[in-house]
């Protein structure tokens, strides 16, 4: 098992270096002129040009890129932005907690709403949980979530005026945003925990449980039930890996100075440090995520610690042969 | 890799099977077991030596079972009647979807919550009436009194709990206030007898074989000393050297403990092996009903004849198997009539409509044909030219 | 391998084909019964394919022009010159809407084809020629599947700038590589078994034992999945066009509809619930016979 989290680690160190080198490579072919984005169009050619050796990006592409690479892995340094002039990393450190908040705080709330409802609804097939879960996570599957995140904002916020409708302070003013990812992320879970624990309940070893004298409590919940939750984690691992981008609309619509509307702002000025940085960041923390998830699975299901396991004796046996 | 780990598996194990196997004999004799029986143990010694033949033990009277999925209804069993002696064994025969299964699941009352239900009938066992009774009244004879052992090992176990544990919390559920670590070395013994070393109780399910998994499969089934085992195809799953070793197995502790046995196969020769009686069943009703000797020395209902005629035997040599033809009607949609008119060679206007009256043919024997007459004389007259 | 085995095992070959041809007659029939019995399937086909005819005959059916200004009748409410009102500029928000489909359906179908078309080159490159090169390409997949979906999309849609084609590409690029990696897994399953063994035996040409023989099998799963993410693409297509990216106004594309409408929402909410019933109403047309069509190639997986 150490063995494959360290393979698994030492793998995630060149995959974090080509995506870098793909973003930066992306925003280099990107048109637009950064100099005279920053300095405006009445800016003299002169200018311009002296400008743009500050920003060094009037050397060829591999030295750019070769310096990029040099600062952002051997000195550990993401540089500052191009328009702003701040240093990213601080930006980032600033920013980064809002949007692991949302994210984290709305995701863990969805799996422990969604996971009881879904495993009411497979327990009571065609019962009242089951139609509302399918109703809601149909819903919630056909409308964009930005739609539901304005029809919230008018309800809590116009209308009712109990929530603030954007910016950021108290606790109060993520409630919205929270709810936005919430909703999405319940009903999602909700619906692929129903369907994981129908097929679970249909498996022969559940239907063998129930032959040995088990009440049907203890089969669903002491047999079933954890084999069912397995897929289930690689459900909410996805959803965490993924949601530090996925916010950005949201972050949009209720202006988060988040990770989303910094990189957004910054894709869209061509300010290339912050966005071949954050995105570095964002890589960084799906790899771990996933390795999380990949190190969750091995323990609750011993199939996969043993495929784990033998995946390392096979390569160790291979390299005792060639050697 | 996958393949690596397999491999690995089997060749380790193989020569603890058979070690395995001969220590569980003794032991089965020896002290083995009871050293940490409570008293439901106790109560089984007296029937050790010889199986105690008993008043009517298992009385299954008239029983129908559905499923139904949207608008459809699948009549699985219809009309099922059958009654058995303690110590006794029965063989339910037919072909896959004839709802054999779904016997066994409905005595046990294991039948799907969603879309299957126990239509009619009653099934008395030990002077209960198993479908009055309340689902914790149930919940007390499953595994203990009845247990069950599906076909197939591979998905029959929890892949994600130790064998040991899966074979103990089921001990522990039968003998209330066991601790664990009674009941585990009760485990171990039982596991033991079917012949896997203590060290490798601790496994999970996919290290073992499938062999080894159903072997798991019967210490549980046989783990509370039931008095009635149903066994549910147990050795479909298993390659023919394992098959021999598991019916031994099941053959033996049923033997010694004076076990009641329902074995459901669609293989004759292990019927023959196995049983005292045999049904043989046909769209959800049994078309033929006796003792061993009964069914196989006069077999009655022309869909018996096809099946003995598709199992190779050793004196027909190089002649060809001879399949019953056509295939089993949707049990969604059976024929009206004998369901067996669709396919059977002597069928006539009177098979396609009405019941069909069961014939007493003397002893236990009986079947549920309109040409018994017509098909005996014509087996006669093949046997004698043969 | 001497001759009577060769010989046998082309006998295999042809053999097994002809089943398979066979089989796929009677499955591809016994399948589109089974679709035309799930009533909600084919009331989502119908729904969609009413919406893709409306989209069509948008010219015919939509009173306006989907740019025509009206200053004077800014702002209206619903009524019977004006169906679903006026935007801020006295656009005809019910034309604008007809119009819509144009953009948002042919973009989401156009990327989803796109992706999967894609997905299956690189998922069957990789699944049957294995070893080095599919090593290469799966190690390509984990680094792009590393970067957030909707900011490749994103960060592509700028480096390439709007416009309907560069939008499917920047659209279709990041749905290519779960297509190819869940193809690459079915190709390696089927490439085990019995009847591709055989076909090699019959000295048919690599290329084509992919097309006839391995893609016929794997490829179910990829057409359920493309069906299914017709739906999501059109949601993320419309999510993009919020974002001021993708489709540039004034046309009218649904989500930049929404886009448009966003900061007129307490007052005027028609402006955004007609573009919000029709993402929704395709969404789940598509849905459903997405569904529809799972359970009929595969009746086991209903639940």
């Amino acid at each position: 098992m150490g063995r494959y989290i360290i393979k698994r680690l030492l793998i995630t160190i060149p995959i974090i270096i080509a995506v870098s080198i793909i973003i930066f490579s992306l925003l280099y072919i990107t048109p637009g002129d950064p100099a005279q984005m920053i300095l405006g169009t009445t800016a003299t050619t002169e200018e311009l040009a002296s400008y743009r050796t500050y920003l060094g990006i009037d050397r060829p592409f591999l030295v750019q890129l070769g310096d990029y690479l040099y600062r952002l892995f051997i000195k550990w340094d993401l540089g500052d932005s191009w328009v702003s002039q701040m240093n990213i990393m601080h930006e980032i450190k600033l920013r980064l907690p809002r949007t692991f908040a949302i994210s984290l705080y709305s995701i863990l709330a969805g799996a422990v709403c969604g996971i009881p409802l879904g495993v009411m609804a497979a327990v009571h097939q065609d019962g009242k949980a089951d139609r509302f879960v399918l109703v809601l996570s149909s819903v919630m599957h056909c409308v964009p979530g930005y739609v539901i995140a304005m029809v919230l904002v008018v309800i809590f916020a116009l209308k009712l005026r109990w929530l603030p409708a954007y910016g950021i302070g108290g606790i109060k003013f993520y409630i919205l945003p929270c709810l936005c990812i919430l909703l999405g992320s319940f009903s999602g879970m909700a619906r692929s925990m129903r369907s994981s624990m129908l097929e679970v309940i249909r498996s022969d070893f559940v239907m063998a449980a129930k032959a040995q004298g088990f009440s049907k409590n203890t089969v669903y919940y002491r047999h079933a039930l954890p084999n069912a939750l397995i897929p289930i984690i690689t459900q909410i691992g996805g959803q965490f890996a993924n949601a530090l981008g996925g916010t950005m609309i949201l972050e949009t619509i209720f202006s988060i100075p988040g990770m989303g509307l910094y990189i957004q702002g910054a894709i869209t000025a061509r300010d290339v440090p912050i966005v071949t940085g954050s995105v570095v960041f964002l890589a960084i923390w799906f790899c771990l995520v996933m390795l999380a998830v990949d190190i969750l699975y091995a323990v609750v299901d011993p199939r996969i610690k043993a495929q784990y396991e033998a995946q390392g004796k096979a390569r160790a046996h291979r390299k005792g042969a060639a050697a | 890799m996958n393949e690596n780990m397999e491999n690995r598996t089997e060749r380790e194990e193989m020569p603890e099977r058979r070690h395995g196997f001969h220590r569980g004999g003794k032991d089965r004799h020896g002290e083995g077991h009871d050293r940490h029986h409570g008293e439901r143990h106790g109560e089984h010694r007296e029937g050790h030596d010889r199986p105690h033949r008993g008043d009517k033990f298992l009385n299954v009277k008239n029983l129908w079972v559905e499923y139904t999925a949207g608008k459809r209804v699948v009549h699985a069993v219809n009309g099922i009647s059958f009654s058995l002696r303690k110590g006794e064994s029965l063989g339910v025969v037919g072909e896959s979807g004839c709802g054999k299964s779904t016997i066994a699941k409905a005595i046990l009352r294991i039948l799907p919550d969603h879309g299957a239900r126990i239509a009619g009938g009653e099934m008395w066992f030990k002077g209960k009436n198993l479908v009055d009774l309340s689902e914790a009244e149930m919940e007390k004879i499953r595994g203990a009194e009845i247990s069950m052992i599906f076909q197939d090992p591979m998905t029959a176990l929890n892949p994600v709990k130790r064998i040991l544990d899966q074979v103990a919390s089921v001990i522990r559920l039968h003998n209330e206030g066991m601790t664990k670590k009674a009941s585990e070395a009760i485990a171990i013994d039982m596991l033991k007898t079917v012949g896997i070393n203590e060290d490798r109780v601790r496994e999970y399910p996919h290290q073992f074989s499938g062999g080894m998994q159903q072997r798991v499969e019967v210490a549980i089934g046989l783990s509370c000393h039931p008095d009635l085992l149903l066994a549910d195809e147990p050795t479909t799953a298993l390659d023919v050297t394992i098959q021999a070793q598991v019916l031994d197995l099941i053959h033996d502790l049923m033997e010694q403990r004076g076990t009641t046995l329902i074995l459901i196969t669609h293989n004759l020769g292990i019927v023959a092996e196995m049983c005292d009686h045999v049904a043989v069943v046909y769209g959800g009703e049994i078309v033929e009903y006796g003792t061993k000797r009964e069914v196989f020395k006069n077999p009655s209902h022309p869909y018996t004849i096809g099946l003995f005629g598709a199992v190779p035997s050793m004196a027909s040599d190089g002649e060809r198997l001879k399949p019953v033809e056509g295939v089993m009607p949707d049990p969604s949609d059976l024929p009206a009539g004998c369901k067996f008119h669709t396919r059977c060679p002597y069928a006539t206007e009177a098979c396609k409509d009405g019941k069909v009256p069961v014939v007493d043919l003397g002893g236990t024997h009986r079947c549920q044909c309109h040409h018994i007459e017509e098909v005996r004389a014509k087996r006669e007259k093949e046997a004698a030219t043969v | 391998m001497t001759e009577e085995k060769t010989r046998e095992a082309i006998d295999t070959g042809l053999r097994l084909r002809d089943d398979i041809a066979l089989k796929k007659e009677t499955n591809f029939k016994q399948m589109l019964k089974r679709l035309a019995k799930n009533k909600l399937a084919i009331a989502g086909g119908i729904v969609f394919l009413i919406l893709c005819l409306v989209s069509i005959f948008a010219p015919l059916i939509a009173p306006y022009d989907y740019a025509a200004i009206d200053p004077v009748n800014k702002y209206m409410r619903p009524c019977a010159e004006h169906l679903f009102g006026t935007d801020q500029f006295g656009r005809d928000i019910f034309s604008r809407v007809i119009y819509g489909g144009r953009w948002s359906l042919t973009l989401g179908v156009a990327s989803t084809l796109v992706s999967t078309l894609l997905g299956i080159v690189v998922g069957s490159i990789a699944g049957y020629f294995g070893g080095k090169v599919d090593m290469v390409i799966m190690r390509f997949i984990d680094i792009v599947q590393c970067i957030p979906g909707i900011l490749l999309t994103i960060c592509i849609s700028v480096a390439l700038g709007s416009g309907i084609v560069n939008t499917v590409i920047a659209m279709s690029f990041g749905g290519i590589w779960g297509t190819a990696r869940m193809l690459r897994g079915q190709i390696l399953l089927v490439r085990e078994s019995e009847y591709v063994e055989a076909a090699k035996a019959t000295n048919v040409s690599s290329f084509r034992t992919i097309l006839k023989y391995v893609l016929p099998n794997s490829i179910q799963q990829t057409i359920i999945g493309a069906c299914m993410g017709i739906g999501g693409t059109i949601s993320a297509i419309s999510g993009l066009s919020f974002l001021g990216l993708g489709v540039q106004p004034p046309l009218p594309e649904w989500g930049a509809m929404l886009n448009d409408g966003r900061n007129y929402l307490r007052y005027y909410p028609n402006m955004l619930i007609a573009p919000c019933i029709m993402i929704a109403l395709t969404i789940l047309s598509i849905s459903l016979f997405g569904d529809g069509l799972r359970d009929a190639m595969d009746p086991r997986m209903k639940d």
